[in-house]
């Protein structure tokens, strides 16, 4: 929803950010983290996602069971399914008899992957179009601009659904982006549908910054607007940048979940899960009263993507320094 | 000023243009009419095939597509519209109903919880860094980081199923506009049927124009013309009232404006898990069924509500920030 | 009133609503009978594009060609009651116009035998209808089962623009009184012959899905649901005022391992289809995936592609699951694990077991997540290859572009459904334009001859050991693995729903008697919750390829010469004076 679409709030433009990083004496880098550690919501945010991270790396070690192994072979006295936390399975089972605590931490392990992938591939898009709009300038910036703010009000859903669709019907980009339920094809659409916010904040660092006599200098030297770009222009606009990533990773781990909550997921059936199609499996576990099924992959969903953006709320202040100034 | 806007508005043309031709063109070839007319119609001949494709310009390749776009453009303004294709049905009615259905819920929701985001955002703008004001962040990124769909199944679950068991007869309901087997109009039945859904889109809302507003104001409050307002010893208050608000409201004007289609656009999720027969409801139906007419008014009608609120938001804060000079 | 001897001109299509109807499946699920009939349809689309007729269907248009010799014929005295909504009585123009608009409506889904028709005449009376088929056909209880008023329609040739979102013709005892995107309204057909229903007023409304319908129910908004059995079901419903009453009817689940030797999958070696299924391990499957379901209900369907009855001789029920078997059979033939643990042949290449199923349906993802493991243990590369619905049931199996399938079907109380299913000339190929029905691929000779033959024998027992025969024969194939015979159950409040609640709960009829409930918390009417709802109401073309369709718009207002029971029998409506007379000639 909106929340996605505007992660950062109308303060942050990146030109904002510049001042705060230009006029201490403290270095840039130093400052920030300074600052990071200041908000104790995203210390401990960090803390949380780092450990859950780790947690999802080492599934083969953290998990107890298989991702699709059950906990023990079921009988007509001893069924294993719809079980309730216990010591055989911490978090209970599911309908065939899974363990739901070895299931979310494989099932994290593919959200985050696909958020943190995606994150990445929209970030260098987003960058990219942001420089280029910047830089050119003129009637290229507006229609690029034009552009992405139409694809920021667009209802983000229809955009994944049409874009999946057109995707998976252009026979030649199959090798490219995949089948259509593989966790490679949800990458590349999340990819090529997150780039507005992190391409509008860098355009406003470009337009900020291309004017200063650092860059003109370069220019003057006859520096190409790659190298200007590269040497110059990315570095510092760094902060802006990662924030913008960090929030995108927030957006896609809940985009993945309303893909798979309307069933245009990643495909369940060969063994892969992800926290989104664990939480869209737990519909139907509200109402028989299976609340472990309802209540671990929802919190755990709900935690991830708060972890997430507070560690990028975190990032916005220590790399933008106006806000901060109330509480002083 | 005017001119302005007069030129605004003749950019809107061609942009509308080829923006509608793009999500034309992805939905031509995202859902392929032909091979969903050729599914619903499994006896058609070869030559019923033919005419169908000529008749709704459903020409292959890139030429084909601009032809295409221009035949169906010139009967959707001349109200021709074609028919579905599974089970050959008139659009237009279709399309006003569940458009009702949502700028009903989309209108409440937005005003409600705009209302309250904004009152929300000064409040704790006013104190930043204390308790309410830390306390209310969390909560915000709580609200903003849980998709709807959890909340709504956890509102649907407490206030239809649970309330039911433990006090035996039903607080609200859980689906529809009016209860199965309602005939003719009733306010109250409408308005009970919109509690839940307007709850859970509201929620975003608050969240997100509580952000808006704290960031907002902050920045305004410390600006240097605010300072100098201080310095010269207006009171607080009057700076608060006189300026700060009012300054601070600026770009929140234009985030209503631009956030307007995505606000409507997101209820589609919130549709789907009340059934509520608005257009999100309408979208998701038509796509599984690869119903291009069906699917084509609507995206056209959304492609063209982006772009005119995106011109009111420029409009509006060209309009309404005094700092902006126009060419 | 004369009506003409109509003779091939119309033979070659009709539309078979009384097959669909019989053969209802979930708009999801893979409808033998239906897609069955939509092969004919397809095929006979010949009609205008002048390609060779598939030697499956009747001949395309050819007027003026001398009338065929009919091979059977059936009388129908409609009961000098019965009349339509308006008070005109029904007629053999209303049997006509059936016929036609099924055989000339583009879009029409099922022609299955009516194109063995070749002229419809009025008898005695305009109330004694005569029907001549070109040959004998077997399951001639499935035609005519919804009629359609000939005065409500211009053109009886075309309907696909009628009907479109109302349907206001009733011959039953209730009458349509609106429909639109979120609710129908039934009340009673004052004009109806037989007794009049006990309630003013039906409503039915759609509902989403599962779980919004189930709390609709709990919250006391709906009085009766038909939902889509899964497990956990009986859990989300426990209330004190909601029973219950499980059926088991046509629905069955099973694995299907294509095998047409032309394409050359996997399993076109059938040692190596032979060592696959006896590796499935079909009890465990069961007690994972069905037992949970059917809350230990149900048993292991060992029929084959059919339901018990008349028609099942278990030839399932033995040796199925042999590891060991499996094994050496695999080794006596030259086949040898590879580094990887996959049987491989002559050191070659580990065949790829391309299993598929409808992304979405947790039950068969399930199924997926909990054998290909253990498949994999034994030594096969099973790999999922999932799509979505339309793309699996409308692409993928009928191109026969997958080694593995699962899926329910529906079958129609009557098994003429298997001929165009399983027999070799079905096989979609160049010939058939690719149209053929059989989409496992299966081709045996001698079963095909015994399917064919039992669809022109009427002879009830010497029909149902031909099908046995056939039947026996297909599990020696293993062409496919039956599962489960799929419940049906109505869930219903008892502080607002009384009477025969429980009378049809079967996927045949649904909850079609509803005229016989009462209701009992008096607010005076009856809300029947629908899981899925019509686009439209056209009773021939697409809109009517839904059960729910059928259920929901069709059956309330139509009735025709016979009904499905709840048990699955054929039985005369009160349409008809008395059972039919056959003739065969």
């Amino acid at each position: 929803m909106t929340d996605l679409l505007h992660p950062s709030a109308p303060s942050n433009d990146g030109a904002d950010a510049l001042q705060g990083l230009t006029s201490e004496s403290l270095s840039p880098t130093k400052l920030a983290m300074k600052r990071f550690m200041h908000h104790k919501g995203a210390v401990v945010a960090l803390v949380v996602l780092a450990i859950l991270m780790l947690i999802a790396l080492l599934a083969p070690i953290t998990a107890r069971y298989g991702v699709n192994e059950t906990v023990f072979k079921t009988s007509a006295e001893r069924p294993n399914y719809n079980l309730p936390p216990s010591s055989v399975a911490w978090l209970g089972t599911d309908d065939i008899g899974r363990d739901l605590y070895s299931r979310l931490i494989y099932g994290l392990r593919v959200s985050l992957l696909i958020a943190l992938v995606s994150a990445v591939i929209s970030t260098l898009l987003g960058v990219s179009i942001g420089a280029i709009a910047g830089l050119r300038g003129g009637r290229f910036d507006d229609i690029l601009m034009r552009v992405t703010d139409l694809f920021l009000a667009f209802p983000f859903l229809v955009t994944l659904l049409l874009l999946r669709s057109v995707l998976a019907s252009v026979s030649w980009l199959e090798p490219i982006v995949g089948e259509i339920t593989s966790i490679r094809f949800v990458i590349v659409l999340f990819g090529l549908t997150g780039w507005m916010v992190v391409a509008r904040i860098m355009r406003g660092q470009v337009l900020a910054l291309k004017e200063r006599e650092f860059i003109e200098a370069s220019r003057a030297l006859g520096a190409s607007n790659t190298r200007i770009v590269m040497k110059h222009l990315i570095p510092n606009s760094i902060g802006p940048i990662l924030v913008a990533l960090t929030f995108s990773v927030a957006a896609s781990i809940v985009s993945e979940a309303t893909l798979a909550f309307f069933g245009y997921g990643p495909q369940a059936g060969d063994g892969a899960t992800s926290l989104g199609i664990l939480v869209a499996g737990s519909r139907g576990a509200l109402l028989p009263g299976y609340w472990w099924l309802v209540v671990f992959p929802g919190v755990l969903l709900v935690v991830t993507t708060l972890c997430v953006n507070f560690v990028g709320d975190g990032l916005r202040d220590a790399t933008d320094p106006k806000l901060d100034m109330g509480g002083k | 000023m005017l001119r302005y806007i007069l030129r605004r508005l003749l950019w809107a043309v061609p942009i509308v243009l080829i923006a509608t031709f793009v999500v034309y063109v992805a939905l031509r070839v995202g859902t392929d009419p032909v091979a969903s007319y050729k599914r619903v119609n499994q006896r058609a001949s070869a030559k019923k095939i033919q005419q169908y494709i000529e008749a709704n310009g459903l020409y292959d390749g890139f030429g084909g597509y601009i032809k295409g776009y221009f035949q169906w453009l010139g009967g959707f303004l001349t109200g021709d519209w074609p028919r579905s294709i599974k089970g050959s049905r008139e659009v237009w009615p279709a399309v006003k109903e569940a458009m009702m259905n949502t700028l009903r819920l989309g209108i409440t929701s937005s005003v409600i919880g705009i209302t309250i985001g904004l009152t929300l955002g000064v409040f704790v703008a006013l104190k930043p860094g204390s308790l309410r004001d830390s306390a209310t962040n969390t909560l915000t990124f709580v609200a903003i980081s849980t998709p709807p769909f959890v909340s709504a199944l956890f509102l649907q679950l407490f206030f239809a199923v649970y309330w039911t068991r433990w006090f035996e007869s039903p607080l609200l309901p859980t689906s529809g506009v009016y209860p199965p087997g309602q005939q003719g109009f009733d306010v109250g039945l409408m308005v009970k049927h919109m509690i839940l859904p307007v709850t859970v889109v509201v929620i975003q809302i608050v969240a997100v124009y509580t952000r808006y507003m704290r960031a907002s104001l902050l920045d305004v409050l410390n600006s240097e013309y605010m300072r100098t307002a201080r310095a010269k010893g207006i009171s607080e208050r009057r700076v608060l009232v006189r300026h700060a608000l009012r300054n601070a409201l600026i770009p929140i004007v234009t985030l209503v404006a631009i956030d307007f289609g995505a606000i409507l656009g997101g209820l589609i999720i919130t549709e789907g898990v009340f059934s509520y027969p608005g257009l999100g409801m309408y979208f998701l139906k038509a796509f599984e069924n690869g119903d291009f007419p069906l699917m084509m008014p609507w995206v056209f009608f959304f492609t063209i509500l982006v772009i005119l609120f995106n011109l009111i938001a420029d409009v509006s804060y060209a309009v309404l920030d005094p700092r902006i000079r126009l060419d | 009133m004369s009506t003409t001897k109509r003779s091939t001109k119309f033979a070659a299509l009709a539309v078979g609503l009384a097959m669909v109807v019989a053969a209802c499946g979930d708009d999801s699920e893979y409808t033998t009978a239906t897609t069955a009939a939509a092969v004919e349809t397809t095929a006979a689309a010949a009609e205008t594009t002048a390609a060779p007729a598939p030697d499956t269907t009747a001949a395309p248009e050819t007027t003026g060609a001398p009338a065929a010799e009919a091979a059977m014929r059936i009388t129908v005295d409609i009961n000098p009651d019965a009349v339509w909504e308006d008070g005109s009585p029904v007629t053999v123009a209303d049997f006509e116009c059936t016929l036609n608009a099924a055989i000339n409506t583009p879009g029409s889904i099922s022609t299955t035998g009516y194109d063995k028709i070749i002229g419809i005449s009025a008898g005695e009376s305009d109330q004694q209808v005569v029907i001549e088929f070109s040959e004998v056909y077997a399951p001639y209880k499935g035609l005519f089962g919804s009629l359609i008023k000939a005065a409500s329609v211009e053109d009886c040739n075309d309907i696909s623009t009628d009907f479109a979102d109302f349907n206001g013709t009733s011959n039953t005892e209730w009458l349509m009184d609106s429909w639109s995107p979120s609710q129908l309204v039934y009340v009673p057909n004052p004009n109806y012959w037989g007794e009049a229903p006990k309630v003013e007023r039906i409503v039915m409304v759609p509902f989403a899905d599962g779980d919004t319908q189930n709390a609709a129910l709990l919250a006391g908004e709906v009085d009766f649901i038909y939902p889509q059995f899964y497990a956990g079901i009986s859990d989300a419903l426990a209330d004190p005022n909601v029973t219950s009453k499980v059926e088991f009817g046509g629905d069955y689940e099973g694995f299907y391992f294509q095998s047409d030797p032309s394409r050359g999958g996997p399993f076109s070696d059938p040692i190596f289809r032979e060592a696959f299924v006896k590796s499935i391990d079909r009890d465990a499957v069961f007690e994972q995936i069905y037992i949970p379901l059917s809350e230990g209900k149900g048993k292991l369907l060992n029929c084959g592609p059919i339901v018990p009855g008349p028609y099942c001789n278990d030839a399932w029920a033995e040796g199925q699951f042999d590891p060991e078997g499996a094994a050496a059979l695999l080794e006596e033939n030259g086949w040898a694990k590879n580094a990887d643990g996959f049987w491989a042949k002559d050191g070659g290449e580990a065949p790829t077991v391309r299993w598929i199923i409808n992304t979405g349906n947790v039950r068969r993802e399930n199924t997926q997540a909990f054998l290909i493991p253990l498949m994999q243990a034994a030594g096969f590369n099973v790999v999922a290859d999932n799509c979505d619905a339309a793309c699996y049931f409308q692409q993928r199996l009928p191109s026969l572009d997958y080694d593995m399938a699962m899926y329910i079907s529906t079958a129609p109380p009557d098994p003429s459904y298997l001929v165009p299913g399983f027999t070799c000339a079905q096989i979609p190929t160049e010939a058939n334009q690719q149209q053929g029905q059989n989409s496992t691929g299966w081709c045996n000779e001698e079963a095909s001859a015994k399917l064919e033959e039992s669809d022109v024998t009427v002879d009830e027992a010497a029909r149902a050991a031909l099908i046995k025969d056939a039947l026996t024969l297909m599990a020696a194939d293993r062409v496919m693995l039956p599962l489960f015979q799929f419940p049906k159950a109505g869930f219903w409040r008892t502080d607002k729903l009384a009477g025969a609640v429980d009378g049809q709960l079967n996927n045949y009829n649904a909850f079609n008697n509803f005229s016989e409930w009462e209701d009992a918390d008096g607010d005076g009417q009856i809300i029947i919750g629908a899981e899925q709802w019509p686009e439209c109401l056209n009773p021939v073309t697409e809109c009517a390829n839904s059960s729910w369709m059928v259920w929901t718009t069709a059956f309330p207002i139509s009735q025709g010469v016979w009904e499905t029971t709840n048990e699955g029998t054929y039985q005369i409506t009160n349409l008809v004076a008395g059972e039919p007379v056959v003739e065969v000639l």
